[in-house]
């Protein structure tokens, strides 16, 4: 006779895993094709974790955080935990701040996009700041934050587009905009 | 079209702001027992199952960049591997058919030759990631503690016509990986000393956030007598002054760079230097195991 307690927490597992598996791609695909455009790096960890908490549970987007964040640190000699709690923090800060706003909008996700990477980036150069040792501030907002957050801009609208058809056609829904 | 549950207002306010509140905890948590050093084994673990699959595809990339580029290194190697070819016999030509082994060939024979001018033993690696994300510069190599490298060990590597120069110094170390802090790194410092004429001026070579590639050397007497073309190696300072230091690991006389410009820096001097290699173009490194002298 089934379980149907044991079934929930395969799926469960299942899910996580799977989730567990996409984010190792993703982080991947980012460190080694996105590493070095133009002398900047794509953060396109951040871009995915700030474009989909506009269109989907915030919970969900949370593990994503968090599971990226661990994933990006182990295979970057960072401390755990450190880019985990960036994104975190600028998955809450956009939800708090934007999520009364209709994601029918297409300004919303160059907005989140700007606030997400200033919470993230705030969060590492303060820890970064504290732990490795001292640096000029003004230098890694003009050379660091400044071009990484330039470059996140540009494919945030058409990737925020393709977020939400994707999303469209799993729920079976007409991708109609009406302005 | 949305599907956001609210913090604000909605049935399920409570548990999903428990839920980010208990993900936020946990990477708090992590990021501070890994701070103490408690979360290494975990890291080193992580670090291990993802280096293999990050290096495989790594390599794809750099395979598929070359082939792509049809750049001027790939017709010079292509020229040395045709003369090498000549001057080796039918059995190493035979062997050379296989690309992997005339790569390993080809990187041992340059250890070999840099291990005869020089009094150090050498671990050959494959630079497996480059972080150039955060303004931070690290590299992950593919050996480790079971190859016994230690941190503090120096990394070197060559490219082009350039000679075997520091690139790195190991600052983290997994069973079969290692991180390497790069010289170019904002965090990294290095003794190290630059030759003028007869006379020799130490200092310390600072890594720079700006991604120009260009070191600074600081801490220069204001009389000292340096300029630009001057080249600089390190120093081995910890060595003499702090032997129980990683970095004592660091033997002297490595070559890092040109004197790019000098400056008065207040009381004291300052030098540009313009590293022999930049290190983000390397994709095979040495590590210092031990020097004889």
């Amino acid at each position: 006779m089934d379980n149907p307690q044991r079934h929930k927490i395969e799926e469960i597992v299942w899910h996580e895993l799977r989730t567990i598996v996409l984010v190792i791609v993703i982080v991947i695909f980012q460190k080694i094709f996105l590493a070095n455009i133009f002398g900047v790096s794509l953060n396109l960890l951040l871009l995915l974790v700030v474009l989909r908490t506009l269109i989907e549970p915030i919970v969900t987007i949370g593990r994503w955080a968090l599971y990226g964040g661990l994933i990006f640190d182990s295979m970057s000699g960072a401390w755990l935990g450190m880019h985990s709690i960036g994104l975190i923090l600028a998955v809450v800060t956009i939800f708090v701040l934007l999520s009364r706003i209709t994601s029918e909008n297409w300004i919303l996700p160059i907005v989140a996009v700007i606030i997400g990477s200033l919470v993230y980036y705030f969060c590492n150069g303060v820890l970064l700041y504290l732990l490795v040792g001292s640096f000029n501030i003004l230098t890694y907002i003009t050379v660091v934050f400044i071009p990484e957050l330039l470059i996140i801009l540009v494919p945030a609208l058409p990737v925020f587009l393709l977020l939400r058809w994707l999303r469209s056609m799993q729920r079976g829904e007409l991708p109609l905009d009406v302005y | 079209m949305r599907d956001r549950s609210s913090f604000r207002g909605g049935a399920g306010y409570r548990r999903n702001a428990l839920i980010v509140g208990a993900l936020l905890f946990v990477a708090l948590v992590t990021f501070l027992l890994d701070t103490q050093g408690v979360l290494s084994p975990v890291r080193a673990y992580l670090t291990n199952s993802l280096t293999p699959l990050v290096a495989a595809v790594y390599g794809v990339n750099i395979q598929a960049g070359d082939f792509l580029a049809g750049s001027h290194d790939l017709q010079r190697v292509t020229k040395e591997r045709d003369m090498l070819l000549k001057e080796n016999s039918d059995l190493k030509a035979q062997i050379l058919r296989i690309p992997q082994i005339e790569i390993e060939n080809m990187h041992l024979r340059e250890q070999l030759r840099i291990e005869k001018t020089r009094p150090w033993q050498l671990i050959g690696a494959d630079v497996s990631v480059q972080t150039l994300a955060d303004g931070r510069r690290l590299a992950l190599v593919g050996v480790g503690s079971s190859s016994g490298i230690k941190v503090g060990m120096a990394v070197i590597a060559r490219y082009q016509s350039s000679p075997p120069a520091l690139i790195g110094v190991v600052s983290m170390v997994n069973t079969d990986s290692a991180s390497v802090t790069l010289i170019d790194d904002y965090s990294s410092v290095i003794s190290v000393q630059a030759y003028h004429g007869n006379t020799m001026v130490r200092g310390i070579l600072h890594g720079n956030i700006q991604a120009n590639g260009v070191l600074q050397m600081s801490e220069i007497e204001r009389e000292a007598e340096i300029a630009a073309g001057d080249s600089v190696v390190t120093a081995g300072l910890t060595r003499l002054y702090g032997p129980s230091l990683p970095n004592a690991a660091i033997p002297a006389d490595i070559p890092i760079g040109i004197a790019k410009a000098a400056y008065v820096d207040g009381r004291s001097k300052a030098v540009d230097v313009q590293p022999y290699i930049n290190p983000e173009l390397v994709h095979y490194v040495w590590i210092i195991h031990n020097d004889t002298k």
